[in-house]
């Protein structure tokens, strides 16, 4: 394995051997979404377990993984990966072309590669065709090699899974070629809905969360190390007023920074900052998004009143600060509002704003309809494959795609957020890649060895 | 009208009359109490309520009053507040939130001297918003409503307010509970009272907005209880007015907790009784309506029969019988009729004597014109074989044998006209008489001069009392008239029967039916109305006593004689007596 810079390590691995690890999960984790994670549980988890082609460090340069080398034809819409024979699952058995291949076709991951084929070439050598030149060995970092298996599918990440118990999953760092060595279990143990701060007082060595009471406390626990992640995640104003001026040819203003700042600031109660200028649906110039969207809902127009909704999932604590603060702001037109009534055209005008939470399900139907007044939703800061992550975007907003590339006016963000790592170093190291996914680093599996 | 529809309806009437009566008083008087009893339950709720919002007014007092005191005493609270220091902000915009928790109350706001939130608990992210109209509205300590903002919308509560000085600075502190959260759901004792917040109670003709039909009273001290007429519904309705400050407008307005009672249980009470009463008035109804029958049938059928025989009653019928062991009214109006008929019947005999004496005159002048009649021609021999031996002596055995026959003739007619005439003044002597023999004899005499197409039916003895010669006489007229019908009638086989049975006559009870049928030629209706008249007759040769001699010695007999006929088919006369008793 190609060494990662120090830099990518976020607490070093201890130095003593360590047989437990305990590692708290804030939500639910299910074995069927191994191939694609659902939250950040799910990601943390699968991350330990299973591998892709390649990997990227954090300081974006992408290293082999179950690929040793890669290569391209003139064109760069042909990738051939060579697999590096070295690589095993858990059970000892080899990872073939044909279970990548194999598990391409059954699941492609989202991205712009899921219009090419991947075929074997040899036992050890795959190809995508892509349907326009990409840059396949970053996407490739989502191919993953996995076999099919019970509870979980067989993977050849560095945890290997052990069993389930009523409480959380059990599995162990695996030593494939060394079996006999001694190994740290590491048990993934799920919270959902408890405070956290209970959680930490119990024997936990690993907590990623952006709870601040939780991070407010673990800072007075002296075992614990608070080491904040990268900001992972944008908050956006999806407004239909905005939009529909935008189509009509009008320009509406943007919001004010200081305002975003003091969003930021004050009414978001977990780590936030303002989002910054920029981000990856900026990025579309070669996406060629369509003009049109399918869409489960038929997309209303909505009619006006004198009251609007402020829409946001009610299990984002995020989102609630957001609206609550855009409801409270609304009330008091130009005053304090940093631009936001000529940013959102119709909310001077005597319009009545009121959040409402709603069930991750409800709050789709609705986008998908869009005859709500305001949305509030959350985005992935960095993406792999910005094209994908728009296309997704307007699947789920689909009254957007009218504006095509210039999607992003209709939105605004708002702030960013970053979740933090809560760690008792003395017990297990942590190491970032360019994905900002977390690797567990043991005490025996120094950086730059292998097992 | 008849008697006994006017029994009906008088029974109807007196029975129904009174229950409808009844209905109506224990209707008023229901309607009355239970109107009452609602009232006092809306009013009793109003009461209720008024204690119930002190209390917790005084609860939220308590909770501000402990709050101010310990906001003081709170460093990070001032190094905010006071000192602004940016890195406790979040503190203080947190710190309404936990004091609301921690004090129970469903908001709180705290407010600088300009009205610049710095903390809400019900609605965090309203910081920095100036609201200078809750603190400035609640300097009084009377109690009011004040409609506030939280992210999902506005909600009212019940509202009170302190002030903290610290460092100079003077905040004040807004708490307050949700009306919906305040009464307990045992307040209101009856599902059927029911609680509106009305924000607008002043407009009547919107009846105000009703912020929640589910929401629980309160009130102030400077609250009024306003009776409000009741609406248009009949509902009882109960007013409880308070002001009401809306934060957002910076307005203060009138609220009220409007009670109602319900009245539906009341109506559907009213329709029970109602229809219990309908129930019971018809069962009445009918119940009298078959009582009225019953009296009518009882009281209006032997009217009805003692009316039947009444109009029964003539000269020739006068052993009609009253009989009744009934001691009522409708026994003495038999009683009544009954003497009447034995004065009928003595008057009926001094009538008969009469009009026998009439009738004697009126015999003495035909016996005198027949005698007249029979002796004509015998003076004419007499005075022609006068003339004879006077002029031709030797005439006269010649002209005697000539004129012998003119004598003979007139002798007999003047014989059968002294019988005829013996008939009219029969002697009665009745006693016990077998109808059967004395049928027999006549039938036999009869057959014995020759009348071949007569028989005679008996069956049983039959004995009356009467004159053994009187119904010779009667069966001999009724005979010899049947056999002379039958010899008019030349096409047919004459038939005469006499038969004797046992009968049953309305008027004489057990009777002997005596009937002479023939196949005559029958009579006509006015030939049969006429035929027992004195001196009626169609016979060329009848002297029209005959029948009229039968009907006078049947009536005598204390019987009755009818005629049947069918013109053209024969006639029957039917001859009833009295059956002898103890035979």
């Amino acid at each position: 394995m190609t060494p990662f810079p120090a830099e990518c390590t976020v607490v070093p691995p201890p130095s003593r051997f360590v047989d437990t690890i305990n590692v708290a999960l804030v939500e639910r984790v299910d074995p069927g979404n191994a191939y694609d994670a659902t939250n950040p549980s799910e990601e943390f988890v699968f991350t330990q377990m299973y591998q892709g082609l390649t990997t990227v460090d954090c300081t974006g340069e992408v290293k082999p993984a179950v690929a040793a080398s890669w290569t391209t034809d003139t064109t760069a819409t042909r990738w051939t990966f060579e697999l590096d024979q070295n690589v095993r699952y858990w059970d000892g058995s080899p990872v073939t072309a044909s279970d990548i291949a194999t598990r391409f076709a059954a699941a492609p991951p989202s991205g712009s590669i899921d219009s090419v084929v991947a075929r074997t070439v040899g036992e050890l050598d795959v190809y995508f065709q892509l349907a326009h030149p990409d840059e396949p060995p970053i996407v490739a970092t989502q191919i993953v090699a996995m076999k099919e298996a019970s509870p979980f599918p067989l993977g050849s990440g560095r945890l290997e899974f052990e069993n389930v118990e009523v409480d959380g999953i059990v599995s162990r760092f695996a030593h494939v070629f060394e079996r006999s060595m001694p190994h740290t279990v590491v048990r993934f143990i799920e919270y959902p809905e408890r405070d956290l701060r209970d959680v930490l007082a119990s024997s936990v060595d690993l907590l990623v969360t952006s709870d601040p009471l939780a991070l407010e406390y673990a800072a007075q626990q002296k075992r614990f190390m608070l080491r904040a992640l990268p900001w992972d995640r944008t908050y956006v104003l999806l407004s239909r007023s905005r939009f529909d001026d935008l189509m009509a040819g009008r320009s509406p203003a943007a919001v004010e920074d200081q305002w975003r700042d003091a969003l930021a600031r004050d009414a978001v109660r977990s780590s936030a900052r303002a989002s910054e200028a920029r981000g990856w649906w900026q990025n579309l110039d070669d996406c060629k998004l369509p003009a049109t969207m399918k869409s489960d809902m038929a997309s209303t127009d909505p009619a006006p009143t004198r009251h609007g909704l402020v829409v946001y999932d009610q299990a984002d604590p995020v989102s609630r600060d957001l609206a609550a603060r855009i409801v409270a702001l609304a009330a008091n037109g130009d005053r304090v509002d940093g631009g936001l009534s000529g940013a959102i055209p119709r909310l001077g005008d005597e319009l009545v704003l009121a959040a409402r939470g709603v069930g991750a399900s409800e709050l789709s139907r609705r986008l998908q309809a869009g005859s709500d007044f305001l949305y509030i939703i959350g985005l992935p800061r960095q993406a792999i494959d910005p094209c994908s992550e728009a296309t997704t975007l307007l699947s789920r907003a689909p009254w957007m795609a009218g504006l095509g590339d210039a999607f992003h006016r209709a939105m605004l963000p708002l702030v960013d957020t970053r979740r933090h790592l809560v760690v008792d170093s003395l017990r297990v190291g942590v190491r970032i890649d360019g994905l900002g996914r977390l690797m567990m680093i043991p005490s025996h599996l120094r950086e730059g060895s292998r097992p | 009208m008849k008697y006994s529809a006017r029994l009906l309806i008088a029974l109807l009437l007196a029975a129904t009359l009174p229950i409808a009566a009844l209905a109506f008083l224990i209707r008023q008087e229901m309607t009355e109490r239970l109107t009452a009893d609602y009232v006092r339950a809306a009013e009793s709720a109003i009461t209720q309520t008024e204690a119930l919002l002190h209390d917790q007014h005084r609860q939220i007092r308590t909770s501000l009053a402990a709050l101010s005191a310990a906001i003081p005493d709170d460093n990070r609270f001032r190094r905010s507040a006071v000192d602004d220091r940016r890195d406790e902000r979040t503190y203080l915009l947190d710190y309404a939130g936990l004091a609301m928790r921690l004090t129970g109350l469903a908001m709180l706001q705290i407010q600088d001297e300009s009205g610049r939130i710095i903390s809400s608990g019900h609605f965090r992210n309203e910081y920095d918003r100036i609201d200078t109209a809750l603190p400035g509205l609640l300097r009084t300590e009377g109690l009011a409503l004040a409609r506030v903002r939280s992210p999902e919308g506005p909600f009212i509560v019940l509202v009170a307010a302190d002030t903290v000085k610290m460092g100079g600075r003077r905040f004040s502190v807004a708490g307050g509970m949700r009306i919906d959260q305040i009464i307990p759901e045992t307040l209101l004792t009856r599902k059927e009272l029911t609680v509106d917040l009305v924000t607008d109670p002043a407009n009547p003709s919107s009846g105000g907005n009703v912020e929640s039909a589910a929401t629980r009273i309160s009130e102030n001290a400077t609250a009024s209880v306003i009776e409000e007429p009741d609406s248009a519904t009949g509902e009882i309705v109960r007013e409880l007015r308070v002001p009401l400050i809306d934060t957002q407008q910076g307005t203060v307005t009138s609220a009220a907790f409007r009670i109602k009672h319900d009245v539906s249980g009341l109506a559907e009470l009213q329709t029970e009784v109602d229809r219990l009463f309908l129930i019971v008035a018809t069962i009445t109804a009918i119940l009298a309506a078959l009582i009225a029958l019953w009296l009518a049938a009882r009281m209006s059928r032997p009217i009805a029969e003692l009316a039947d025989k009444a109009s029964s009653i003539d000269l020739d019928r006068l052993n009609v019988a009253f009989k009744t062991d009934r001691r009522d009214e409708i026994g003495e109006l038999s009683r009544v009729l009954r003497r009447m008929m034995e004065r009928l019947r003595t008057s009926s005999a001094t009538i008969r004597d009469a009009e026998r004496r009439a009738t004697l005159g009126e015999i003495a002048r035909q016996v005198n014109h027949d005698i007249k009649n029979g002796l004509a021609p015998i003076r004419n021999v007499f005075r022609h074989l006068s003339e004879i031996s006077t002029d031709d002596p030797d005439q006269l055995p010649s002209v005697f044998r000539d004129r012998e026959q003119t004598l003979t003739s007139g002798m007999n007619y003047l014989e059968d006209l002294a019988s005829n005439y013996a008939r009219l003044s029969p002697v009665v002597a009745r006693d016990r008489t077998d109808v059967n023999t004395v049928i027999r004899q006549t039938v036999d005499d009869f057959v014995g001069g020759g009348a071949k197409s007569l028989v005679a039916v008996a069956s049983g003895a039959a004995f009356v009392y009467a004159d053994p010669l009187s119904l010779r006489r009667i069966l001999e007229n009724l005979i010899a008239n049947a056999l002379d019908a039958v010899k008019a009638n030349g096409a047919r086989k004459p038939s005469v029967v006499v038969r004797s049975e046992h009968a049953a006559s309305e008027d004489h009870g057990d009777v002997i039916r005596i009937t002479i049928t023939d196949n005559g030629p029958g009579l006509s209706a006015e030939e049969i109305s006429k035929v027992f008249q004195d001196f009626y007759t169609t016979k060329s040769r009848g002297t029209g006593l005959g029948l009229s001699i039968v009907r006078r010695l049947v009536m005598d007999m204390e019987g009755s004689v009818r005629v049947e006929s069918d013109p053209g088919n024969g006639a029957r006369f039917i001859v009833d007596l009295p059956q002898m008793k103890g035979v």
